[in-house]
């Protein structure tokens, strides 16, 4: 920590602001300091930090100073980390909070994550090296002696190759996963091709299978999540996980839809649902199939897509053409409405509300006036007064 | 036994059945692994994307079913659906602003926001892949790549290529003029006046008629001032270095 000095946090002129990250604790070494919360900022030329409480509090470091930088993965309880390791602090260095440090790196925790943007940026920065380009308005502490930093860099060769040591484990726990990420992929595409020979054999009629078979088959889909290879869909649809959960749903919405004037968007319920259950939530296609089956399942609600391709749910009894008549009447009252003010007075979702007055008009009974304005709906003069 | 030899290739539910058991075993491989880097895959969005890309790559679609195996034992599902939900609330809430066309980038930092201090970080990938899947509900969600980044739609506005292509030159500065479309695109007056006039009934654009040099066009989701709004006078200051 003694690389760093005391800074106005002023941007110079030519040095660009990259990106910056709230919640982030700076640590010397594996010790830590008060710097506990603060905003890192990084630019071209310096990585800045300023505490969030104590604006007059604020610290930077050349990034010339960087040797190289890791990445330390979140655990529990732990923040994710990015660990700096620095060239020693050269001379002619402004002061800062350290005169001295028994360690040659800090660490910065983000405790409200950014870490993995903020590591790529700052690999950016640190590879790009912009600040060998752009001068600024104040002299930088820049690290223009090479050989110096040469000699510099065998001093901390040991340590270097410690941290490399450690790096190679850590690395070694991410290679594991995907490897094993790999095996097990190459297992799933075996499933893959078998599905599409066994769907080619259906289709060839080589060798009959029943319809519990062919139900069978499709769940074995929907378990692989590999798309029907008859019909291209991505779900296997008409499985019995959908019966279910039509069934499941139509007692779930009846009371919603009830308060909701009869019909909600597909979305609302995808929402309503799945902030309901909290745990093994539906997928939207799950929804969508288990919907497609409620009118053969005979449960009293339906599954409505409008000409725009708006999915809805009405209640069985809930007729929209029925409340067209009544749009119509609202229209009327006021002379004229938008959707979202029609959406306002009945109380209404914007979207079901523009529904309904495209549907009145496809009905005949509104007109309307496109214009910058917006999209007004008047009552039809043409088909009452004609 | 006999017949089956004579035919000399096996039937589809010879094969039905061995993929009952090879699934079985499946499973049973999904399950260690699961055990093994569960964790990886729910904090990790480089190893997320990762394992999206693979699937990708075999055909396999993990998001498909909240019912799949990916879904069940890796719980893959519950955090792309969760992120679906959230989506839904955020463009829900700021619609009023924008008109229902927001930058990934601010999605992102607005669900990040709503999520809280503790939860999984979300890469800008995680919410594209959660938005493919929303798409399916048919309320108008959709995606356009402009300016090396995208725009979110979530509202059922026709936009066609013409629209598209003015809100990716708008995307720069967050608004544009019919001079602009006119150099930058080649088009005549009229093609440029019909697009911009869309947009503003669609409730995407504004009209600025006051603008010194001709009237500018802004698009409300393109411009990060506006969403500072939302942030304390603290943030603010912290938001200038």
């Amino acid at each position: 920590m003694d690389r760093f000095s005391w800074t106005t946090g002023l941007l110079e002129l030519g040095e660009t602001l990259v990106v910056q990250q709230r919640g982030v604790r700076l640590s010397d070494g594996e010790e830590k300091v008060k710097f506990d919360s603060g905003v890192l900022l990084l630019s071209t030329h310096r990585l800045i930090w300023r505490d969030q409480k104590n604006h007059e509090c604020c610290i930077a470091v050349p990034l010339s100073q960087i040797v190289f930088i890791e990445e330390q993965a979140a655990g529990i309880g732990k923040s994710a980390k990015i660990v700096v390791h620095l060239h020693p602090a050269s001379s002619n260095k402004e002061p800062g909070p350290f005169q001295s440090s028994k360690y040659s790196y800090i660490k910065l925790s983000f405790k409200e994550h950014g870490q993995i943007e903020f590591y790529r940026r700052l690999s950016e920065e640190i590879t790009q090296r912009r600040w060998e380009s752009i001068p600024t308005g104040q002299a930088m502490q820049v690290n223009k002696d090479s050989q110096a930093g040469r000699i510099r860099a065998v001093g901390i060769v040991g340590i270097e190759r410690k941290l490399e040591e450690k790096r190679k484990e850590t690395d070694k726990n991410i290679s594991e996963a995907f490897e094993d990420l790999s095996k097990l992929m190459e297992k799933a595409k075996e499933m893959v091709e078998l599905s599409k020979s066994i769907a080619n054999k259906i289709r060839e009629k080589q060798g009959d299978i029943t319809e519990d078979e062919t139900i069978r088959f499709k769940s074995y889909l929907l378990s692989m999540g590999i798309a029907n290879p008859v019909t291209r869909e991505t779900y296997g649809s008409g499985t019995q996980y959908h019966m279910q959960l039509a069934k499941q749903l139509a007692g779930i919405l009846q009371t919603p839809l009830e308060e909701r004037g009869g019909i909600m968007s597909l979305t609302e319920v995808y929402c309503l649902v799945n902030r309901a259950r909290g745990l093994e939530l539906l997928s939207p296609e799950d929804l969508v199939n288990a919907c497609k089956m409620l009118e053969s399942l005979k449960l009293p609600l339906r599954l409505r897509i409008f000409d725009s391709g708006v999915m809805v749910i009405e209640l069985q009894s809930h007729n929209e053409e029925e409340m067209v008549a009544a749009a119509l009447e609202t229209v009327s009252e006021k002379g004229s409405l938008t959707a979202d003010e029609f959406a306002k007075l009945v109380g209404m979702s914007v979207l079901l509300a523009k529904e309904r007055l495209l549907l009145a008009e496809k009905m005949g009974h509104l007109c309307r006036d496109d214009s910058v304005e917006g999209l007004r709906f008047y009552p039809n003069l043409f088909l009452t007064q004609s | 036994q006999a017949k089956y030899k004579e035919r000399g290739s096996v039937l589809a539910e010879d094969q039905l059945a061995q993929m009952s058991k090879q699934l079985e075993t499946f499973r049973t491989n999904l399950q260690e692994f699961a055990s093994k880097h569960k964790h990886e895959i729910r904090r990790s969005p480089a190893f997320r994307l990762q394992f999206q890309d693979m699937c990708a790559t075999i055909g396999v679609d993990p998001l498909a079913s909240g019912k799949g195996f990916w879904s069940e034992m890796l719980g893959v599902g519950d955090f792309y659906y969760e992120l679906g939900v959230q989506i839904v609330e955020v463009c829900l809430a700021l619609k009023h602003r924008n008109g229902g066309l927001i930058t990934l980038e601010e999605l992102q930092q607005q669900v990040l926001k709503g999520r809280g201090k503790f939860a999984q970080d979300v890469s800008q990938d995680d919410l594209l892949r959660a938005i493919k899947k929303l798409k399916v509900l048919g309320s108008g969600f959709g995606i356009i790549p402009a300016g090396g980044t995208f725009l979110v739609q979530s509202v059922p506005a026709e936009l066609n290529m013409d629209h598209t292509v003015v809100l990716q030159l708008a995307e720069k500065k967050g608004f544009v003029t019919v001079s602009e479309i006119r150099a930058g695109l080649g088009w005549e007056t009229e093609r440029a006046r019909q697009v911009l006039e869309h947009l503003l009934r669609e409730g995407l654009a504004w009209l600025d008629a006051q603008a010194p040099a001709e009237p500018q066009f802004w698009l409300p989701g393109l411009f990060s001032e506006l969403y500072s709004q939302e942030i304390t006078p603290e943030e603010a200051r912290e938001a200038i270095p």
